[in-house]
């Protein structure tokens, strides 16, 4: 069992999950080092655009069928309309009473967003057509499925896109500026309302993103994004919460260890050994595993 | 860790605690057993409540792995009595102390851990890790189907088999806790908690431990949680592990936001509405859980302070603005 085709066969599959994992864990970070924040209903951002753009493909809202590529913009943009409501309706107001009532409104905001879908939906899974064909190719003894191959390139493309508009826009600087010492940004005429709100659409179009790239793979239900969610926060907290390249890299590494866990153990090791690292994780390195030290920037 | 900007200084009349018995009460003469199971359910979540105001309430560590302790009292509790034979009391102090030393446990990893994000973070993935092993560990704990057949519990030689048997059993056990964690947070414990809750640099300066004090908050937190979880199994007499998942947590969560953060009483009186809310708007169908946790969100937006400090609140405003008194 423990040949090396399937090694690779479970480090390429990994991948693909991991790619998913490492765009929400982005938006997670993106938040945090941008706007101070976290966003525990992001897993709904994630259900949202997965439901929404699946209403398009399948031309339940509208009439007709909508080809991939609007319906996965629209969705996105779904995406990032939530996000950008709950932040302003729930996370702005709660954050001035404490952290204790962001997370209790944030958990309100997902059981309120899950019943509403629930409501719309319906509560059973339904299938999203593929882009790319589910069968899998034979490459040199392993089995590489294409659409696996598209969700970790497009989820690798997305991130890129991401850090050079970070790095060579002047909007981006201002948004890095901002989350590197947000009042000596605003002394530099850097307008917070601006970056805030721009980070917030990003940060929530990401998550976005990553239910539609998954939806494919499983099943889009109420509850889906819960799960991710939980798997994001860890793979946030081995790149380091707050830093951007390293959630992309955490992801692909808790894709990759959650897959050999669950191929060389048993399938309930894959969630537990997205915990243990995380603890593990908080306890031993809790800058992340790029961190460099106190007072240095990885 | 600064993380409530408005407390609940206010002290709250001991006679308070007395309103649930007054509800048991007024429930048998009701004597409706649908009302009395949900208010026993309340009562159990009380438990609950009061070990995470605790924690999060006196002591600011915010804590969402409530579950975990609630899990292992219950567990503890069910198969000290049906694999061992042990008598009810003998396994709920068992179940306390098992508790306790989960709490030891987790609070020793989540003393190193600063800002909220991560204390979260860790007490999540703590509960879901004692969910994974009960479903797991099927020798011991009969994996997911659960244990089943946990006896009753008797006190003097009566079993406490009936409802109405129960909502007194359990409104004289909350009494208990409730006496008993009104006076930790007045206390000399509890005055140092409440130091380390305002600021940890500055409690320590003055000599408070605070170490010592968290991982003591995390121990007496955890314990409450196990004594609910001890009676929950008792009370169902039949468990498994789905029960208790992330839910839970953050229902625990949801009761001391809705009842008020820092007051004892308040836990108990959120923990009854969580558990009467739901059932209130049963007639809504379909809207039922989104008008509830619209509710919800409206509640840790609008009244932080909770329904006891805002009763208080309005209660100092009649007072002073309107009979014009100080």
């Amino acid at each position: 069992m423990n040949s090396l085709p399937v090694i690779v066969q479970l480090i390429v599959s990994g991948l693909a999950i991991g790619g998913v994992y490492g765009l929400v864990a982005l938006a997670h970070s993106m938040l945090w080092s941008g706007v101070r924040v976290v966003n525990f209903a992001q897993g709904e951002l994630l259900m949202i655009a997965a439901s929404v753009s699946l209403m398009f493909v399948t031309g339940e809202w509208g009439g007709a069928k909508l080809p991939f590529v609007p319906a996965f913009i629209i969705g996105t943009l779904f995406a990032s309309l939530f996000g950008f409501l709950i932040y302003i309706l729930v996370i702005r107001p709660t954050t001035k009473t404490g952290f204790l009532f962001v997370i209790g409104g944030c958990v309100a905001v997902q059981m309120l967003l899950q019943s509403i879908a629930i409501m719309i939906w319906g509560s059973t899974g339904k299938p999203y057509p593929p882009i790319f064909p589910m069968t899998p190719i034979v490459i040199g003894g392993v089995y590489i499925v294409p659409q696996d191959v598209f969700i970790l390139a497009f989820s690798l493309l997305a991130a890129s896109f991401l850090w050079v508009f970070l790095t060579r826009t002047k909007i981006g600087t201002a948004m890095r500026a901002s989350s590197q010492n947000r009042s000596v940004a605003g002394l530099m005429g850097i307008n917070h309302l601006m970056t805030d709100a721009l980070t917030i659409i990003i940060a929530s179009g990401l998550a976005g993103l990553a239910g539609i790239l998954l939806a494919p793979k499983f099943f889009v239900t109420p509850t889906m994004g819960v799960a991710i969610n939980s798997k994001a926060f860890t793979a946030a907290v081995i790149g380091g919460f707050g830093n951007i390249p390293g959630a992309v890299i955490g992801g692909l590494l808790l894709g990759v260890i959650e897959n050999l866990a669950g191929g060389i153990f048993t399938s309930q090791a894959k969630d537990a050994v997205s915990f243990i690292i995380l603890i593990l994780i908080i306890m031993f390195k809790p800058g992340g595993l790029f961190d460099a030290g106190p007072g240095r920037k990885a | 860790m600064r993380f409530l900007s408005k407390l609940n200084n206010t002290k709250t009349p001991f006679w308070i605690i007395l309103a649930f018995p007054f509800i048991a009460i007024a429930t048998l003469l009701v004597g409706d057993p649908y009302i009395s199971h949900i208010l026993i359910i309340g009562g159990i979540y009380g438990f609950l409540a009061i070990g995470l105001n605790i924690i999060t309430g006196l002591c600011g560590q915010i804590n969402l792995g409530m579950a975990g302790f609630y899990a292992i009292g219950s567990y503890s509790s069910a198969l000290l009595t049906t694999k061992l034979g042990l008598n009810f009391w003998f396994a709920f102090i068992i179940a306390i102390l098992f508790a306790g030393v989960a709490g030891l446990v987790i609070g020793y990893p989540a003393l190193k851990v600063r800002g909220g994000v991560y204390l979260v973070l860790v007490t999540t993935s703590f509960a879901s890790i004692i969910q994974t092993i009960l479903t797991q560990w099927v020798k011991l704990t009969n994996g997911p189907m659960g244990v089943v057949g946990i006896g009753a519990p008797s006190i003097f030689g009566i079993k406490i088999v009936s409802l109405n048997q129960w909502i007194f059993f359990v409104a004289f056990l909350l009494l208990i806790a409730m006496i008993l964690a009104m006076r930790i947070e007045n206390s000399r414990v509890g005055r140092s908690l409440k130091a380390v809750r305002e600021s940890d640099t500055s409690a320590q300066s003055l000599g408070v431990n605070i170490s010592f004090y968290k991982i003591q908050a995390f121990i007496m937190s955890a314990a409450f949680g196990g004594a609910g979880g001890s009676l929950y199994a008792h009370y169902m007499t039949t468990i498994s592990p789905d029960i208790y998942n992330m839910n839970l947590s953050v229902l625990a969560l949801t009761m001391i936001v809705v009842g008020g953060v820092g007051s004892i009483p308040g836990s108990v009186l959120g923990a009854l509405i969580i558990a009467i809310l739901p059932e209130l708007f049963r007639f809504m169908g379909i809207w039922q859980m989104a008008v509830y946790s619209l509710l919800i969100v409206l509640f840790t937006i609008f009244l932080p302070r909770g329904l006891i400090g805002g009763g208080i609140d309005s209660f100092l405003f009649f007072k002073t603005k309107l009979l014009g008194r100080e």
